[in-house]
């Protein structure tokens, strides 16, 4: 019972962070922005298996995909290597260190936007060398501090539970 | 030990293999597939994201449109204060060509410049002077009036006088010039030292409020016709020999930036046709506000003439009723024949008013004073506690043998 309790809070939570990004995201900034769906997969990533979290990490990224105008199939292929990855990392967060996640998360959310960066078929250009060298970075960050935030603040309510 | 059976099952590798062929799959679709199948789940599955996505778009458009919308808002606001200000200095100098026009020749149009505020409000410099031909006593006039007089001239530039310098003086008559008098500033205080005032009128010249006052052309510096004020009211005097009316000045002191000096020869021919067609819409609006008054004088005539009548006639039938020995005719009352003097008796076939109160009174004081008698041929007789002073009947006759 408890544990269907606690996926009921952890779908509340994933929701939430699911229309934050289509919400909130647009009106915090143009070139520094908070991947919140990355938040969202890292949250169910780590409670489920690899495979699982691949497949969790490809519908995310449809998701991500349909709202985005090009570059369709981007999202889908980093977020599910984000997906897997961090479900096998799992271990890492249960370490309850606030830096570390901030880490795995500051990882994540730029190798996703590089890899959409590249993808997306817009080539090598100057735009997209500062975007993957300067706004990555830094929407990364503002994603990972973001991220340890709010870890450190849900970890209570979001125990994983034991697989 | 754990963490190798977990990644190393092949079902997992099985489901990121899947992920990654549909990932890779989407990724090298053709341009127009690929916009089908996200066209599909935008209007399917991510319906609700996508217009959450764009809703949050266009809130953050609001609120960068916010910043520019105060901007403009701001912008146009300063315009519009500058606008209003444009506007009347068009229109003024609008005017003042047309002014110019309308006087074709023998001018000298001009910026006034006013004294600094404390100085000398009363006189004003005029950019131009005896080169552009401007000589002392010639008019300033604006498009409205007359506002001064030069006063003293050089090369290039000139002084002048407004209307309201203790020693302005112009001659000036009403617009049918039946009234003459001299106008000058009137020396009052507060608001009523900007006003002006015209003496000398005869006093058999009564000028109503509203009155257009011209220049009258006398003395060879203004010439006729240009309007200078409005009567408001008299004034009092000690003079009883002639009147004076205070004038609401036409044009302002300080409301002139530009005006028209009348040179000499101009002013020798006259300029009865500048402002003519503004005094001719004064003198028409004040022959209909004079036949307007006239028709609802006639009126209050009229009904007067005919409650006079109605009351006479009241008092005529009263004196009938309480004298009883009036043989007075109503004419009102067509059932009675013209006829000479009757005695009493005849009176009671007359009828009462049956409105009134007096004569039900009496009525009913003679119906029990007589008994079986009946009330309609009883006396009329109203008793003393209510009977009514008695009315002076100017047609009344003698009673027969009176003379006697």
């Amino acid at each position: 019972m408890s544990g269907v309790y606690d996926w009921l809070r952890l779908m509340v939570t994933v929701s939430m962070l699911v229309i934050a990004h289509f919400l909130l995201r647009p009106l915090l900034g143009n070139r520094i922005e908070i991947d919140f769906l990355v938040l969202a997969l890292l949250l169910l990533s780590i409670r489920v298996r690899p495979g699982v979290g691949a497949v969790l990490g490809l519908l995310i990224g449809v998701a991500a995909d349909a709202a985005s105008p090009g570059g369709f199939g981007s999202a889908m292929l980093a977020l599910t290597l984000v997906g897997y990855v961090t479900s096998w990392l799992k271990a890492a967060f249960f370490a309850e260190n606030a830096v570390l996640d901030g880490v795995v998360i500051f990882a994540s959310a730029w190798g996703v936007i590089l890899m959409r960066l590249f993808l997306s078929g817009r080539g090598f250009e100057a735009g997209v060398a500062i975007s993957a060298l300067v706004w990555a970075p830094l929407s990364a960050a503002a994603t990972a501090i973001v991220g340890a935030l709010l870890f450190a603040v849900l970890r209570p309510l979001l125990k994983p539970a034991t697989a | 030990m754990a963490r190798t059976s977990r990644t190393g099952t092949r079902t997992d590798l099985a489901l990121l293999g899947v992920a990654l062929l549909l990932s890779v799959v989407a990724l090298i679709l053709p341009s127009t597939l690929r916009g089908k199948v996200q066209g599909s789940l935008r209007s399917s599955v991510a319906a609700p994201l996508v217009a959450a996505q764009a809703w949050a778009e266009r809130g953050r458009l609001a609120i960068g449109d916010h910043g520019r919308l105060v901007h403009s808002v701001d912008s146009l606001a300063l315009l519009s204060q500058s606008a209003a200000p444009l506007r009347a200095e068009n229109d003024r100098l609008r005017a003042l060509v047309g002014l110019g026009q309308r006087l074709q020749w023998g001018f000298v149009p001009t910026e006034i410049v006013h004294g600094a505020r404390g100085a000398d409000e009363h006189t004003v410099l005029l950019a131009a002077g005896a080169a552009a031909g401007v000589r002392p006593f010639s008019p300033l006039v604006v498009p409205d009036g007359l506002i001064g007089m030069v006063t003293a001239v050089d090369a290039s530039s000139s002084t002048a006088i407004l209307w309201t310098h203790p020693d302005f003086r112009a001659s000036a008559t009403t617009t049918d010039g039946l009234a003459f008098g001299i106008v000058a500033a009137h020396l009052g205080n507060g608001a009523d030292r900007y006003l002006l005032e015209m003496r000398g009128v005869p006093f058999r010249s009564e000028l109503t409020p509203g009155t257009l006052i011209v220049s009258s052309g006398l003395g060879n510096v203004f010439p006729r016709g240009i309007p200078i004020g409005i009567i408001l009211r008299e004034t009092k005097t000690v003079e009883g020999w002639a009147r004076t009316y205070l004038l609401r000045p036409i044009v302002p002191p300080d409301a002139a930036g530009e005006a028209i000096i009348l040179l000499p020869p101009r002013a020798a021919a006259g300029v009865t046709t500048a402002w003519s067609s503004a005094a001719a819409a004064d003198s028409s609006q004040k022959r209909i506000a004079m036949a307007g008054d006239s028709i609802v004088a006639d009126s209050l005539r009229r009904i007067t003439l005919r409650a006079e009548a109605l009351a006479r006639l009241d008092s005529l039938r009263r004196a009938a009723i309480y004298g009883g020995d009036s043989g007075v005719r109503v004419d009102t009352d067509s059932t009675q024949p013209a006829s000479a003097p009757q005695p009493d008796s005849a009176v009671p076939a007359r009828r009462p008013r049956r409105d009134s109160v007096s004569t039900r009174a009496r009525t009913d004081s003679a119906g029990a004073r007589n008994g079986a008698r009946p009330a309609a041929q009883a006396p009329v007789k109203p008793p003393a506690a209510v009977r009514p002073k008695p009315i002076e009947n100017p047609f009344r006759l003698p009673p027969a043998g009176a003379g006697a």
